[in-house]
């Protein structure tokens, strides 16, 4: 046992030490949540700027690419019209081309037509029947010139006495008349025999004079159908050229368009890794931050925790040698054995349980405190 | 944490303090942060990318810009060309119409002669033609007869009107085989006329031909062209009169042999024939009493 004010005193240092430990533990149990509280303000306050800039990025490039695909869509469907009315004015002019050169044709045609129709009137079965009886009529005609008028003033037997015998005068008459008879008939057989051929003959003339007549039409439409090609190589062109200035056009349109889209596209994504690399760095460095106070935070914990493990050793070593050591007052013997844990008094004789170690200690504050009040 | 020193534009001397690890272009941009001076870095390279980006872009652009215009400048000359010879083949073809109608009006008129009535009066004319001979031949035939039957002093007979008779019909069976002659002669010169007329404007059609069938390159080449085919038609077309001219030959007519060699050849063996007759029934006659000269004319 050692003096009980110094007892007192170690008691008093060590429960002040033990208490002061515990106070710092406790202020750093606080820090250390503080720290936790304060990275997750951090965090929370660094995501919350990175999404509105994130949000308002995308917002910027969602106005951009719709502006983008307007101004493209616009630019494309005024092309596109302006390659759609290229081609109907080619496929106009190529249906005015067509439509002159056929009227132009229908023209030669009409010559043609009327040749043709001249043709056939004029080799009609009544034309050809009519031309072969003119022939007939006309040829014997011209063989009924040939028939005898019978001898004449001057004849040598017209001024004798036998031509002025009146029955050898009508005997000449009848023979000439018999003759002049026989003549026309055969005139008329060899003119209707002959007349035959009239009708071909007129045929194949009148299908010279067609052939001959319809010349400058069939050769103009020769022509006309010779240089249908190049009058209508223009609006081919025209169509063909439009066509594809049209789709040069588009694909131009399109590769701008996608440009603009790309560029959109481009710029949301770095403000996007903006975004996300200032949050990151603000959340890095709240992290950074908190970690840094939770480790002073422990090291203050752990410094409490030192003071108060050795507040208890003071406590303890002032029980020790104030007469709690063993828990046992004096005057009072610990029993053995299976009564190891209670005590006898010599005096009396009466047995309790050994005092437990807080109760020793409250018994010593109980004692300090009855000996700081006799102090003062 | 570090001090950083640097010298400004002027070469006056300058300081900051800022984390380790900052670029001093930074630094002196105002970053005093790695993190500050990491995210000047990405706004950096984003405004390169960006400007990068766009500047690929205005080049695509422009070099797309470039390609079209070349290729609307080449469809703009297609076009023209294609008008231009369109406009030329046009003219080409309605020169080449009018040389044509222009060679058949001049042949026309070269031709113009030839009418029905002139082939009426042709056939009127090979039938004179032919006829003239004939009655020649008549004229001399019938006064031989004449004198044949005088000789035999028959002249006054049923014989002689006979032969008289019989060489009316051959004159008149002569001169209905000419008309003949005369028609077909007519329908050989119509068919020649017609082939001749053919010919010239099938020459016309062969000349027309010598030139290209697509207009030239150029007006001039154009003009060329149908002149060269206005030349070469004129030269058919001026020969046109010749040919016509040369179609109006004198009527052709076959020497005519003699036609009445038979009739007056026949007519003396038939007199000679009539008087044998004659005498035998005279001698018939005597030796049966009658008189043998009979009681009627010789031409009874």
């Amino acid at each position: 046992m050692c003096d009980p004010i110094s007892a007192g005193i170690a008691t008093a240092v060590g429960a002040g030490l033990s208490l002061y430990g515990s106070m710092q533990q406790a202020s750093a149990a606080k820090k250390q949540q503080q720290a936790i509280a304060d990275q997750n303000r951090a965090d929370q306050a660094a995501q919350q700027a990175g999404f509105v800039a994130r949000n308002q990025a995308a917002q910027q490039a969602t106005q951009a690419q719709l502006a983008a695909s307007e101004e493209t869509m616009a630019a494309r469907d005024q092309a596109a019209t302006q390659m759609r009315q290229a081609q109907m004015s080619a496929m106009q002019r190529y249906q005015d081309v067509l439509n002159t050169e056929n009227q132009q044709a229908e023209l030669l045609r009409q010559r043609g037509d009327t040749a043709a129709q001249q043709l056939v009137e004029a080799t009609t079965g009544d034309q050809l029947q009519q031309a072969q009886a003119q022939r007939e009529q006309e040829q014997a005609q011209l063989a009924g010139g040939g028939a005898p008028a019978g001898p004449e003033a001057t004849d040598p037997n017209g001024t004798n006495a036998v031509s002025n015998d009146t029955a050898n005068q009508g005997a000449l008459a009848r023979r000439t008349a018999e003759a002049a008879t026989n003549i026309r008939n055969y005139g008329a057989k060899i003119a209707r025999a002959d007349a035959y051929g009239a009708p071909t003959n007129n045929v194949g003339l009148a299908i010279a004079d067609t052939g001959y007549g319809i010349m400058p039409a069939e050769a103009a439409d020769k022509l006309l159908r010779g240089g249908s090609g190049t009058r209508l190589l223009p609006t081919q062109i025209a169509y063909g050229g439009a066509t594809n200035l049209g789709q040069a056009q588009d694909t131009l349109l399109q590769s701008k368009g996608e440009r603009a889209l790309e560029g959109a596209n481009l710029t949301l994504g770095n403000a996007e890794d903006l975004a996300n690399l200032r949050q990151s760095n603000a959340q890095t460095l709240a992290k950074n931050t908190s970690l840094q106070q939770q480790a002073d935070a422990q090291y203050q914990a752990a410094q409490g925790a030192q003071l108060g493990s050795l507040g208890k050793v003071a406590l303890y070593g002032a029980g020790y040698f104030g007469g709690f050591g063993s828990g046992v007052p004096s005057g009072w013997v610990a029993g053995s054995g299976a009564g190891s844990n209670y005590m006898t008094n010599l005096a009396t004789g009466e047995t309790q349980l050994i005092p437990t170690a807080f109760d020793r200690f409250g018994q010593t504050l109980s004692g300090i405190g009855n000996k700081v009040s006799n102090i003062f | 944490m570090q001090i950083y020193y640097w010298n400004d534009d002027n070469g006056n001397p300058q300081a900051a303090y800022g984390e380790a690890g900052i670029p001093l272009d930074y630094v002196r941009r105002g970053a005093n942060t790695v993190a500050g001076y990491q995210m000047m870095a990405q706004q950096d390279l984003s405004d390169k990318q960006i400007a990068a980006q766009q500047k690929v872009a205005d080049q695509q652009a422009a070099f797309n810009d470039k390609q079209f215009q070349y290729q609307q400048d080449l469809q703009t000359q297609q076009e023209n060309q294609s008008d231009e010879q369109a406009a030329r083949q046009s003219q080409y073809d309605a020169g080449r119409s009018e040389a044509l109608n222009k060679a058949q009006g001049d042949i026309s008129t070269a031709f113009a002669r030839f009418s029905p009535d002139y082939f009426s009066q042709y056939t009127k004319d090979y039938l004179a033609k032919a006829q003239d001979p004939i009655d020649y031949q008549a004229r001399e035939a019938q006064k031989q007869l004449a004198f044949q039957l005088a000789r035999q002093g028959i002249s006054s007979s049923q014989a002689g009107i006979n032969q008289q008779g019989v060489l009316d019909e051959t004159r008149g069976r002569a001169i209905a085989d000419a008309t003949t002659a005369a028609e077909n002669a007519t329908d050989t010169l119509k068919s020649n006329v017609a082939a001749a007329r053919q010919n010239l404007v099938n020459q016309v059609g062969a000349a027309q031909s010598i030139g290209s069938p697509i207009a030239g390159s150029t007006i001039d080449d154009v003009n060329s062209s149908l002149q060269t085919q206005r030349n070469a038609i004129s030269g058919v077309t001026s020969t046109a009169g010749d040919v016509a001219a040369s179609l109006q030959a004198v009527p052709q007519v076959n020497t005519l042999s003699n036609i009445f060699a038979n009739v007056l050849g026949s007519g003396g063996a038939l007199l000679g024939g009539i008087q044998s007759g004659n005498i035998n029934r005279a001698f018939s006659n005597a030796f049966a009493g009658t008189n043998p000269s009979g009681s009627s004319t010789r031409t009874s």
